[in-house]
């Protein structure tokens, strides 16, 4: 493996170079297009009014193949776009978009004249309508005040834009019926239905707008294809010309009919995916296990003859620059959980198949291959390793780790399928997982909300030791609690931290029905919903529960590492030695650790999470599981229990920011801490004692995913025998429960310089947070967070 | 003790360093296990002077200071805890068995999965028998390999017992010529040589290690002399060559013993190449 010849074609270098070279630009016509056919829709079913929209879109959106593609489509004007849905919401896009340009994370291109014509032409009809506002005005005020834009519970995602976190059935569905066939299932059904009752007319509206959208994208594919035509007849190059024509003929072909190559299943999913864009700008519309579905029409060319391993590659290099290239449009305070242009578009590989034998196949390895070679953020590249798979197959899993891009994610195969038969699902189900957005263990016949709240652990700690108020700003946020100083022993400290944190679940609960019920009735999923079959068998749509496994949604945990460390110093310092008093350390945490620096040292000398030493990891533990218990009490919508989970995302830094000094010496503002990882810098043993200690916690039930976190020397992978040992460590990790680990390789030194000359480092890739992202595109404090985490070398 | 090390021997292995060695090799990366005298290392680099551990030590000294003196110093760690920059860290303190035991016994899922285990270090491991069997004991009844890291000066009587436990050894070999060897070592290599001899009839599998050292032992005819040596009294034994460096400068300043620091030149790739070759006629393999 460490042969493989290094090479991208010279048209995939031009178009990599595009990506990483141009800013994304905000393009209005999506918002322009559907706010003019709202506008003559009013008064029917949301859901036709949004199949509608989608159809005018596909009709009226002017369709542009730029140089050198191979695959085409792209939701805006530029081939780096991102697109307004104000449906959903536009407040914050009034308030934000004249600093898009200047903010510090994720940036946007918008000029002066595009602003002005959104605020008068899109923005007035919204007033009022968005489903940002009516959730701002169904949520109960208590919930309110810690869940908007507060960084305590924080759901904006969930309410400021779609939910996507939805993987398209190509394998049993897309791929078998096409469009074409979807049209005439919803067709079929429609003869069948007539308007008796509330349910039948609701499915009746249901299939209406399947109709409308199989329409809408099959006519969006021959309009690519129209052009291609045209573009070929005036195109002076020859080749050029050729390939124009295989284009258009392979858009004539998909999405409305099943794919019968390897270039139209490829062209084929970028559709479904811009259709996804376009109805939604969704987070965590993911490719899925790619490797499975693609692998017969790449077995078959290969066969036949019509394509060579190199061509497969560089359809593949197009398709990650596509996955890549469009923005997930959002706002500055969600940029904040979810950095770098990422769109969490998830694509899993390896593992094992439906019936338990081994899934890696030659698409597997191509799919490593490609991502260390374009180097493209996206797709998320997540890896399944399961005790019998083979040895090739890890080995080019810690090659391509050593290659410092922070990819892929590496999962235990068993542990994924082991949460999903926890989640209720039938057992060949449960071995076909792909992964979700970053970490969550996920299935293509599902509709849950997977990354659904973030659940601030240290501001509900800080509430328990500070009188139920927040440390920075006195306001009253938590539950009422006694003065810190009259906790008698330390169970009554423990459990007062839990019971706030059990007041956050509570709020994240209140505040995730509200917006799945305004979902529901405000944002039906028409295009979604077509990649669903349960959902097209059945006429009822994704945000009603059409899916097959309609899963509880996922409140992640953030600062699990932080609590547990602080709980085990005021265990150690104040109820066991004596060291100090409760009192002293409030006073020590009031003054942000000024003037109490010998309290402090003796603070960070407690040892902390991340060691692999029980007398913190078993409290980690213990909050872990009654976070889970909690969880699991509520039930959504459906009738689905919650989920926990303990994921990453960026999430650790806004959270951070509202916190006030904490016991385990952590500073006022500081980041707290991602999924089951240790505070940074904290875990000084070893990464495989850090492994330990994450993998004490019972990762099967957390659901909604697990997440650590570590850095490698690179020196631990600079040899053929470091990657194997690596790979070994991986198996020891997984061999004890664990779900996931994800390393960033890359010195202290390499992130230095690529702060000080970010023009030579564009395309430095590296692990925020279950996924990768351009290290330049981070923001300065972001950058210093991710050189904080401690590096593990041999010396 | 360092986990996760992956370059002394088969898979994922847990070092343990010993303390105390014989030898004074002028070019040695590890100073402070010289002896097995405690030690209180300063980080100047990192220090803040702020004098908080002067503050905290109930000795009346000032670690951070040129004059410190060591010799009244009690190894209480005050100081080391009282620091807020890590400049300071106590090397060289006791462990118990039962301890390292615990330790392996926590890495132990990581040698399994990849044919890992203990390898000893040092210093000279050898120089604390009694110490280093109670370990190996331990190792035994974990089920876990040992493999031991030596420079060859050791007393083979106090030591022979455990050799038949042990999975491996690294034996390092220095010079061929007893005077340059003393010259270098502040010991010759007769004995050392001897030892080599004696495991080796033991059947217990070798790794020569050379630290490969332009002034000291870069030139043909002693790597001639030391494969011919490995050829004849070493049969089966494989060889690996390891660069000089100079990381262990940074140790001679913290444990305050910047004059016995001496500098010597790193050999090329080309040069490492070269070596590599001359064992090759010998029909002597690399190390894996
Ligand atoms: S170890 Fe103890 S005696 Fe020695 S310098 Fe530090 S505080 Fe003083
Ligand atoms: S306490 Fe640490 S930083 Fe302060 S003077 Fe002593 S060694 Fe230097």
């Amino acid at each position: 493996m460490d042969s493989v010849v290094k090479r991208v074609t010279d048209r995939i270098e031009r178009l990599r170079l595009n990506y990483v070279n141009t800013r994304p630009s905000i393009c209005c016509e999506r918002a322009k297009i559907y706010t003019d056919s709202h506008k003559r829709t009013e008064g029917k079913a949301v859901i036709l009014r949004r199949a509608q929209a989608f159809h005018d879109f596909c009709a009226e959106f002017e369709v542009r193949i730029f140089s050198d593609e191979l695959i085409v489509g792209t939701a805006g004007k530029f081939r780096r776009t991102g697109i307004l849905t104000p449906e959903y919401s536009w407040k914050w896009v009034d308030r934000e978009m004249d600093t898009f340009p200047s903010r510090p994370q994720d940036p946007y291109q918008i000029t002066e004249e595009q602003c002005r014509f959104v605020r008068s032409e899109i923005f007035p009809y919204w007033r009022g309508k968005s489903l940002e506002e009516h959730f701002l005005a169904s949520l109960p005020e208590a919930t309110a005040r810690i869940a908007v834009d507060t960084g305590i519970i924080d759901n904006d995602s969930k309410w400021r834009q779609a939910v996507g976190e939805i993987t398209p059935d190509y394998e049993g569905h897309l791929f078998r019926l096409g469009y074409r066939g979807i049209l005439q299932k919803a067709e079929e059904k429609l003869a069948a239905l007539d308007y008796l009752n509330a349910e039948a007319i609701d499915r009746i509206h249901y299939y209406q707008a399947t109709v409308l959208t199989a329409k809408g994208i099959i006519l969006l594919a021959n309009r690519y294809a129209d052009l291609a035509e045209e573009m070929a007849a005036a195109e002076p190059d020859a080749a050029r010309a050729a390939e124009l024509l295989e284009i258009a003929q392979v858009c004539r072909r998909v999405p409305e009919h099943p794919p019968q190559s390897f270039h139209e299943a490829i062209q084929f999913v970028w559709f479904v995916q811009l259709g996804g864009i376009v109805t939604e700008n969704p987070l965590a519309l993911n490719p899925g296990r790619f490797d499975q579905y693609m692998y017969p029409y790449y077995a078959a060319d290969i066969a036949n003859g019509t394509l060579s391993r190199e061509q497969a590659k560089e359809l593949i290099h197009a398709l990650w620059l596509k996955f890549s290239e469009w923005v997930w449009t959002i706002s500055e305070n969600t940029t904040g959980y979810f950095a770098g242009y990422n769109q969490f578009q998830n694509l899993t590989v390896g593992g094992r198949k439906r019936d338990g034998s081994d899934a890696t196949n030659e698409l597997t390895y191509l799919c490593l291959e490609a991502t260390d070679e374009v180097r493209t953020h996206q797709p998320g590249l997540s890896v399944r390793i399961h005790s019998d798979c083979p040895h090739e197959f890890l080995y080019a899993v810690t090659d391509l780790v050593s290659k410092g891009t922070g990819f892929p994610a590496i999962h235990n195969d068993q542990a994924g399928t082991q949460m999903l038969l926890q989640a209720g699902y039938e057992p060949e189900d449960a071995r076909d997982w792909n992964n979700c957005g970053c970490v969550v263990p996920h299935f293509r016949k599902t509709g849950q909300w997977t990354s659904a709240v973030n659940v601030n652990f240290a501001a509900a700690m800080e509430y328990a030791l500070n009188g139920g108020k927040s440390r920075l700003t006195g306001e009253k946020l938590g539950l009422p609690a006694k003065p810190v100083k009259d906790y008698a022993s330390y169970r009554e400290v423990e459990d007062a931290v839990f019971a706030q944190v059990g007041n956050l679940v509570h709020h994240s609960v209140i505040s995730t029905v509200v917006a799945q019920q305004l979902h529901a009735e405000m944002v039906p999923r028409p295009f979604l919903s077509t990649c669903i079959e349960n959902c097209v068998e059945t006429g009822v749509d994704l945000s009603r529960g059409g899916a097959k496994y309609n899963v509880g949604p996922v409140l992640t945990g953030i600062g699990l590492a932080v609590v547990a460390n602080s709980l085990a110093v005021i265990k150690k310092l104040v109820f066991e030695d004596k060291a100090a008093t409760l009192a002293e350390l409030d006073a020590a945490m009031n003054a942000d650790w000024e003037g109490y620096e010998s309290l402090r040292a003796k603070a960070l000398a407690v040892v902390k999470y991340g060691n692999d030493d029980d007398y913190v990891d078993a409290i980690a533990r213990d909050l872990a599981n009654t976070y889970y218990r909690t969880t699991r009490s509520y039930k959504d919508n459906f009738g689905s229990p919650f989920n926990s989970a303990f994921m990453g995302i960026s999430n650790y830094i806004p959270t951070g920011r509202i916190v006030g000094a904490t016991p385990c010496g952590r500073k006022a503002r500081k980041p707290i801490t991602e999924g089951v990882s240790p505070y940074a810098g904290s875990d000084v043993t070893s990464p495989l004692a850090a492994m330990r200690s994450s993998a004490k916690m019972n990762h099967d039930v957390h659901t909604g995913g697990t997440l650590l976190n570590l850095r490698l020397g690179e020196d631990l992978v600079a040899t053929p025998k470091g990657k194997r040992d690596l790979g070994n460590v991986i198996r020891a990790y997984f061999s004890l429960g664990a779900f996931h680990v994800q390393f960033n390789t890359l010195s202290t030194e390499t992130l230095r310089k690529a702060q000080q000359h970010p023009e030579d480092y564009k395309d430095l890739l590296v692990r925020v947070a279950g996924y990768s992202t351009q290290f330049v595109n981070l923001s300065p404090e972001m950058q210093e967070a991710i050189i904080a985490r401690s590096a593990h070398g041999t010396f | 003790m360092q986990d996760y090390s992956i370059h002394d021997g088969d898979g994922v292995r847990t070092t343990i360093f010993l303390a105390g060695c014989g030898l004074r090799c002028r070019w040695c990366a590890n100073p402070e296990s010289w002896t097995q005298q405690r030690k209180l290392a300063f980080h100047a680099h990192k220090c803040a002077a702020c004098h908080r551990c002067a503050q905290a030590c109930r000795e009346g000294l000032d670690p951070a200071a040129k004059d410190f003196d060591p010799a009244r110093c009690t190894f209480c760690g005050d100081c080391v805890a009282a620091c807020p920059e890590q400049a300071l860290q106590l090397a060289c303190l006791e462990s118990g068995v039962e301890a390292v035991a615990a330790k392996l016994r926590r890495d132990e899922i990581f040698f399994r999965h990849s044919g890992g285990g203990v390898t000893f270090s040092g210093g000279e491991p050898f120089v604390q028998p009694a110490f280093l069997g109670q370990v190996i004991d331990a190792c035994e009844r974990l089920g876990v390999s040992v493999w031991v890291e030596t420079c060859g000066f050791f007393a083979w009587d106090a030591c022979k017992d455990l050799m038949p436990k042990i999975d491996h050894v690294f034996f390092d070999i220095k010079h061929m010529d007893a005077e340059t060897h003393r010259r270098f070592t502040g010991q010759g290599n007769a004995a050392i040589l001897e030892n080599a001899c004696r495991i080796h009839d033991l059947k217990i599998p070798m790794t020569v290690r050379i630290p490969l050292i332009v002034e000291v032992n870069l030139d043909e005819d002693n790597l001639r002399a030391t494969a011919a040596f490995m050829r004849a009294r070493l049969e089966g034994s494989t060889i690996e060559l390891l660069p000089y460096h100079e990381l262990g400068k940074a140790k001679y300043l913290s444990f305050r013993m910047a004059e016995d620091f001496h500098s010597f030149s790193t050999p090329s790739a080309e040069q490492m190449e070269w070596a590599y070759g001359i064992f090759a006629e010998y029909r002597i393999a690399r190390h894996r």
